[in-house]
Parts: structure tokens; C-alpha cells; sequence
């Protein structure tokens, strides 16, 4: 009973299965939309690369600069 | 798990200068070790995709496979028990325990009976277990859980190891690896003989003979199945492979990833109990099947977690994991696999701050096995907890605000000359070197350059006018 019940429960979920396809696994960070990325990624830094994109004065040599 | 917050293990895990250094060093040990072996087998790519092929197919079609590896463990006369969850699984092992009046318990390494906490229960029950994986073994010692799934104490340097020893089995001090060695070699000698009762996880059960595959570089594994007289095998109920075959490429995989060896020490194949006429093994053989969340997490978008063979490989290469080690997380599953797994096994809304214990790098999906995308399933898990409003208040706050402000190009400029100007308030010589709360975590660690006074848009509006003047 108790296995019947257990593999049921795999078998219905199998039925209506995300799983990947084999073949699609280098679908990587491209399968998620810029919105996405954007409700999901970090929000104080969002803000600060945000920032710093638009209005540093330099490149990134300022940023490993800024590093201690 | 402690009372922390990720975020306060976080902090007490950066500001242990042993940890962080042992952590770092083992942890990149193991990566070098692996490169090593994979830079002599050019067919290691080719290893990778079939064994990611194996394991989608054998998810694909596990209802089938787990039926066919239960009828054949029956079929070699072991038991077979269906746990829905932790509390199934422990009850039966305790009843099992009481029933054969088990009084001591031997086990081999096992991250799922370190899930359910089956140590805990046996000794409620009143029944002593001892782990016998050195690592495990010292971290029992310790009163710790284990900081890696292939590397317990990787978060111990051979010194600590030593006082451990010194004080908790009243020996010499030495921190030298083969005294130590043989320190818990002794010790474990007579725990082994006298055991009633071995408990081990499972590395790979295969479908097609009933047999589980056990790899261990100790022989605790093989000492905890063959001598006492009962041996209970726990086993996640993905942990299948179809068929020998498939064995065949899944082992090497597992085992260059886990440690860089070319083969583990020992690999145990045991089909079935005891038979007549054979001098060892035990009466018993039991095999309990774990559910515990996983039929759910093969309902969910991040299912492809489970093609996890438990290698390890992911933890060694995250530059957070190798920052902070394993028990900051907080779970028994540490690392990018644990910031996938312990949410989805466990509920996001206890763990939702895993998801985002990682920069995002890659280094984990470029490294395992079976190729698991990783930082997408991180990606879907936080997109779920920002849906679920996991988040605290000021972030979801900030979130709205800057998506309001995103959408409108006037707003979005207003907002820049404002941070420009504020940003400057805060500035020292071109440079911010301490932002207020609740910016001060990035700047606690780092400098930012100041905002510049004109956007990129204003100076680029501004050259084109002057070209054109010209």
C-alpha cells in the first residue's frame, strides 16, 4: 500500500513534469528575461551598478582601485 | 540550526580567520586535484553528457526505476521501506533498532541521514551511534555538523584536530595526518566488531540488480555493511541509475569530481543480505527510500536539481562558499547545491535567503558533473521569493521605487542628479568610503568612486552639440 501510494505520487507528478530537456542544457541565464533578473537580483546592488554605470568618471580601473 | 540569520553566520564565518583559511585552502585543493585528472582524460566531456543524459532519463522515468530496484532488493532478500518523510524514515530505523534489541549503531558518511537528523533520533531512543568516516567522526566529536558533503571537518585545521583528540579521547597531542589516522583507526577498531546495527547512505542504487553502490576512501562503508549483523541503507529516492552500465560512467564522474582520485579507494557493490555458505555480510539487509520533499521538487520548476550526484565539486569552486564555509548556510547542504536544494526540500520561505548566496559567477554550472544549470535555479528560487514577498519591507520598497523610477525616463534623470549630489555629500577626494545603512554592507569591504557630476548622457548630448558647433 504504502509503495503504491509512493510511486503514484511520482508517476502523477512525472505526468506533468518540468524536467528539463536532455538536450537543452545550455540554456543558461538567457532563459530568465531582464525583468526577471531584475525583481530577482540583489536590490542595493542593483542601485549601486545602476549608479555607478551611469555617472562613474571612470572604467573599471577605478573600481579595482577602489578596492582594500 | 542556530537562531542566526544567514546574514549573522555570514559575518561570524568572515571574522574566523581559521575557518576561513582552512575552508579556502581544502576547498581549493580539491579543485586543483580535480583539474589535474581531468586534464589527462580528454573523454571527460564526453563522461559529463552521458552521465547528464542518465540521470534525466532515469528522473524521467523513476516511478519505473524505483519499482524495478525495490522488486530486485526484495528479490536478492533485502526489505524494502517507502518514507514519505524524515519522521517515517527515522520510525521505522528506531522500531527496527527496538525490535532487534539494537544497542549500539555504527555508521558510514550519509548526508541524507544527516537531512533527517537520524542520529538524534536512535539516541532519543536510547541507542549509541558512532560515525566512522574519519571526518564525520571528528565533527561528532566536536558536537558539529558537518561543513561539506564530501569533506566534513574542512573546516578544521590538523591542530584542532590534535586538541580534539587530545581532550575527547585523552591521547598524546599530534597534529601529524597518519598519527591522527591512526588515533581514530584504534578507536573505531572495537565500535566496528561490536556494533549491532550499520547504517550508510547510498551512492547509486541500480535499478536493474537490486544493488547499491557505496564509495567510500576509508572501508568504514565496507566495515559498516558487512560486520554487524543488520545493515540499514537510507537512500534518497533520485539516487538511482537504470542499470550496471550506467554505473560504469557514473562513478568515474562522481568520483574525479568529488576528490580529483581517478577511482575511490573502496567501491562497494552490495546486492542482498547474507547468503548461505558466504563468511560475511549481514542477516538483515533493509533499504529505506526517501521521499522527504524531493517528489515535490520534481514538481517545481528547479526539478532539475536532482540530477545531483553529491560530488561536491560546486561547493569547492564558489568563491562564497570558500568565503564562508558550510555552516553559515545554515543546512546540511551546503554551497550552490544546498542554496538550491535546502529551499526546495525544505521550504523557501524558511531559506529564502539562500538563493541569493551567490555572486552568479557560473563557476558552479561550469564545473559539475552532470552539468546542472545552477545560477538559473538560483534565479528562479529568488524570483519566486521576491513573488512570495519573502523579502524584507525596505527592499520590496526599493524594488517598487526603482521600478517606477526605471520606466520613466524623466524621473529616472531627476533621480540620477540627486544621487549624484547626495553621492557627494559622502565623498571623500573623488571617493565614498562609508555609505549609511543600508548601503554600508558595500562599502564596509570597499570604495566606490563618487558619482560623477555629469551623467554619461549629458556628456555625450554635450560632445555631439560641440561636433555639431564645429
Amino acid at each position: 500500500m504504502r509503495r503504491k501510494a509512493f510511486l503514484a505520487n511520482v508517476q502523477q507528478i512525472l505526468r506533468d513534469s518540468s524536467l528539463p530537456d536532455v538536450q537543452s542544457h545550455d540554456s543558461s541565464l538567457s532563459s530568465i528575461s531582464s525583468f526577471d533578473m531584475l525583481s530577482v537580483t540583489s536590490p542595493p546592488l542593483l542601485l549601486l551598478l545602476v549608479l555607478i554605470l551611469c555617472k562613474t568618471k571612470s572604467n573599471t580601473s577605478g573600481i579595482s582601485h577602489g578596492l582594500r | 540550526m542556530t537562531n542566526l540569520t544567514f546574514y549573522e553566520r555570514t559575518r561570524d564565518a568572515l571574522e574566523d580567520p581559521t575557518v576561513n583559511q582552512a575552508i579556502r585552502v581544502g576547498a581549493r585543493r580539491f579543485v586543483s586535484h580535480r583539474a589535474s585528472t581531468v586534464s589527462g582524460l580528454p573523454e571527460m566531456d564526453r563522461l559529463r553528457d552521458r552521465a547528464r543524459v542518465i540521470r534525466a532519463e532515469t528522473l524521467n522515468k523513476l516511478d519505473v526505476f524505483l519499482a524495478e530496484f525495490a522488486d530486485n532488493v526484495e528479490l536478492n532478500g533485502g526489505r524494502v521501506f517507502w518514507a514519505k518523510n524524515a519522521d517515517e524514515a527515522n520510525d521505522y530505523v528506531v522500531k527496527l533498532a527496538e525490535a532487534r534489541g539494537v544497542r549500539h549503531v555504527v555508521k558510514s558518511k550519509s548526508m541524507v541521514t544527516e537531512e533527517i537528523e537520524l542520529n538524534h533520533a536512535l539516541e532519543v531512543a536510547g541507542v549509541r551511534v558512532v560515525e566512522s568516516d574519519l571526518g564525520e567522526f571528528i565533527a561528532q566529536l566536536a558536537g558539529e555538523r558537518p561543513s561539506h558533503i564530501i569533506a566534513p571537518v574542512l573546516h578544521k585545521t590538523r591542530g584542532e584536530v590534535g586538541e580534539l583528540f587530545e581532550k575527547e579521547l585523552n591521547v598524546a597531542y599530534t597534529e601529524e595526518p597518519i598519527a591522527l589516522n591512526d588515533i581514530a583507526r584504534s578507536h573505531l577498531r572495537d565500535i566496528f566488531l561490536s556494533s549491532d546495527m550499520g547504517i550508510s547512505g547510498v551512492n547509486f542504487g541500480v535499478a536493474e540488480s537490486g544493488t547499491l553502490s557505496l564509495v567510500t576512501n576509508e572501508g568504514n562503508g565496507r566495515f559498516c555493511t558487512t560486520t554487524p549483523r543488520i545493515h540499514v541503507a537510507l537512500m534518497g529516492m533520485e539516487r538511482l541509475v537504470p542499470t550496471f552500465a550506467d554505473l560504469g560512467t557514473m562513478l568515474p564522474v562522481l568520483e574525479i569530481s568529488a576528490t580529483g582520485q581517478r577511482l575511490t579507494v573502496y567501491n562497494n557493490l552490495l546486492t542482498g543480505p547474507r547468503r548461505s555458505g558466504e563468511p560475511d555480510g549481514p542477516e538483515e539487509l533493509h533499504v529505506v527510500i526517501l521521499d522527504n520533499g524531493r517528489s515535490d521538487t520534481l514538481a517545481s520548476e528547479v526539478a532539475e536539481i536532482l540530477y545531483c550526484i553529491r560530488c561536491g565539486a560546486c561547493l569547492n569552486i564558489c568563491p562564497v562558499y570558500q568565503s564562508i564555509g558550510g555552516h553559515a548556510y545554515g543546512s546540511v547542504y551546503p554551497g550552490p547545491l544546498g542554496s538550491v536544494l535546502t529551499p526546495t526540500l525544505m521550504g523557501l520561505e524558511q531559506w529564502h535567503e539562500l538563493p541569493h548566496a551567490s555572486t552568479l559567477c557560473g563557476a558552479c554550472k561550469e564545473i559539475c558533473p552532470v552539468r546542472i544549470d545552477i545560477p538559473s535555479l538560483l534565479l528562479r528560487l529568488r524570483d519566486a521569493s521576491s513573488k512570495a514577498n519573502h523579502s524584507p519591507v525596505w527592499i520590496r520598497t526599493l524594488m517598487r521605487i526603482y521600478s517606477i523610477v526605471a520606466r520613466h525616463p524623466k524621473l529616472f534623470q531627476l533621480g540620477m542628479r540627486f544621487a549624484s549630489v547626495s553621492s557627494r555629500l559622502f565623498a571623500k577626494e573623488d571617493w565614498l568610503n562609508r555609505l549609511p545603512p543600508p548601503f554600508n554592507g558595500w562599502t564596509d569591504h570597499r570604495n566606490f568612486r563618487a558619482l560623477a557630476k555629469k551623467s554619461f548622457g549629458q556628456q555625450w548630448a554635450e560632445r555631439r552639440s560641440t561636433e555639431h558647433t564645429s
